[in-house]
């Protein structure tokens, strides 16, 4: 595991061809520099660093978690974790039209990607995808909503973690995880969305797999009350 | 440039008009990743071209460098959303979905989802003709019996007003109904 800093020089292994320079690398002249503090890690031709963060960037393409604050318009006005606030347009829901408005009021949360992220504006939001299907996407109703570290997030549902897989073995729940450090998640009663609430952010510096058995199985067979 | 012109006339393109209707959109997608692919080639030889012709310098393997921040597909993520043991199984079957997805096992022609069921599409598509036209190919015995069974289905028989009436004054008997006088109302 190596760790660069910001301003290091990153030497990638020679024989490593690395064609795609992801987050957090820049490239000036023939060196590869560090723009951001993180672990390298490479994958197929692909290098980058992982960056522990809990201010969400926007990026194209990242499925968010996003609070209806206002509408305005055409657009609700939603609130991703980033320093401005994102716009969703009303018809960027399945089975939307001019006359049929989706039924959003301020408060509720939604599951959307981001698709737009020019400069000076605000990011703009879609609940569809390029079929114009929802797949998943659009309102999440009841449940629970809380944050963890960016990285957290995009390791829960890395797939070769075994955190929400643990997970499942013991609880029946259902999970949202945004790439804005936002989980939503949903199960049968109060005290399972405690258990799995606390399970899940104790996981977060959880390495080794017997270690998160363990914490999994304290988790399901302790009472919430104490 | 004259190879493109010609390809242009071989090549069958489908009206815009066409192409905007919801059922196009999966082809419509299709169409312009395939024009954006090769618009981005041509310009790439154009470029390579006019530095080769304005510098002596070779094309460094710089230029081969791509940038990505997007970590889902640096890390090569799931979906975000997730059930287990069936909690919502609408989830379960995404999940499916997008795991088929990012193996790149998704052919284009499979359409998992139905618009309208089979029930309804027979329906709408001459089924309600079809049915009366057997109808009447049907004996009087075969119907009377459909019949019978469709209202044992249906959880027996109507509620029939009369019947009741009648049999309410055969209990308090009286054999026949009582007769109606037409009263006329007062005017004040």
């Amino acid at each position: 595991m190596t760790i660069y800093l910001p301003g290091d020089v990153v030497n990638e292994p020679s024989s490593s061809d690395s064609s795609i320079i992801g987050y957090g690398i820049n490239v000036r002249g023939e060196t590869k520099v560090a723009s951001q503090p993180g672990v390298y890690r490479s994958d197929e031709g692909k290098m980058w660093l992982n960056v522990h963060s809990k201010r969400y960037i926007p990026q194209e393409g990242d499925r968010v978690i996003a609070i209806v604050t206002s509408k305005t318009g055409d657009f609700f006005r939603l609130d991703i974790g980033t320093a401005e606030y994102a716009m969703v347009n009303f018809t960027n829901f399945e089975g939307a039209t001019k006359r049929n408005r989706p039924n959003l009021k301020t408060g509720d949360i939604i599951y959307a990607s981001v698709f737009d992220t020019t400069p000076r504006t605000e990011a703009e939001l879609t609940c569809v995808d390029d079929e114009k299907r929802a797949r998943g996407m659009g309102q999440l109703n009841g449940g629970f909503m809380f944050n963890v570290s960016l990285n957290h997030c995009r390791r829960l549902i890395h797939p070769e973690c075994k955190i929400l897989q643990t997970i499942g073995k013991f609880f029946k729940f259902e999970i949202t995880v945004g790439m804005n450090g936002r989980i939503w998640m949903n199960a049968a009663g109060v005290d399972d969305i405690i258990k799995i609430h606390d399970v899940i952010v104790k996981s977060e510096f959880v390495k080794e797999d017997d270690e998160l058995i363990n914490l999994v199985q304290n988790g399901y067979t302790r009472s919430v009350s104490d | 440039m004259t190879s493109t012109s010609s390809e242009r006339v071989v090549v069958k393109e489908l009206s815009s008009s066409l192409l905007d209707m919801k059922f196009m959109l999966s082809r419509k997608k299709k169409i312009e990743a395939k024009k954006a692919k090769s618009r981005d080639a041509q310009l790439e030889e154009k470029i390579r071209e006019s530095e080769a012709s304005s510098s002596s310098i070779a094309v460094t393997a710089e230029a081969k460098l791509e940038y990505c921040n997007d970590y889902s597909k640096l890390e090569n993520l799931l979906f975000g959303r997730m059930s287990f043991n069936g909690f919502n199984k609408d989830v379960e079957l995404l999940m499916e979905y997008y795991e088929k997805l990012r193996n790149g096992e998704l052919t284009d022609d499979e359409d998992e989802g139905m618009d309208v069921n089979d029930q309804e599409m027979a329906q709408t598509m001459g089924g309600g003709k079809l049915a009366a036209l057997s109808k009447k190919a049907q004996t009087k015995r075969e119907r009377a019996q459909q019949q019978e069974q469709n209202q044992e289905s249906s959880g027996g028989r109507r509620f029939n007003f009369k019947d009741i009436r009648k049999r309410y004054s055969e209990q308090n008997g009286e054999g026949e109904e009582p007769e109606r006088k037409f009263m006329r109302p007062n005017d004040d």
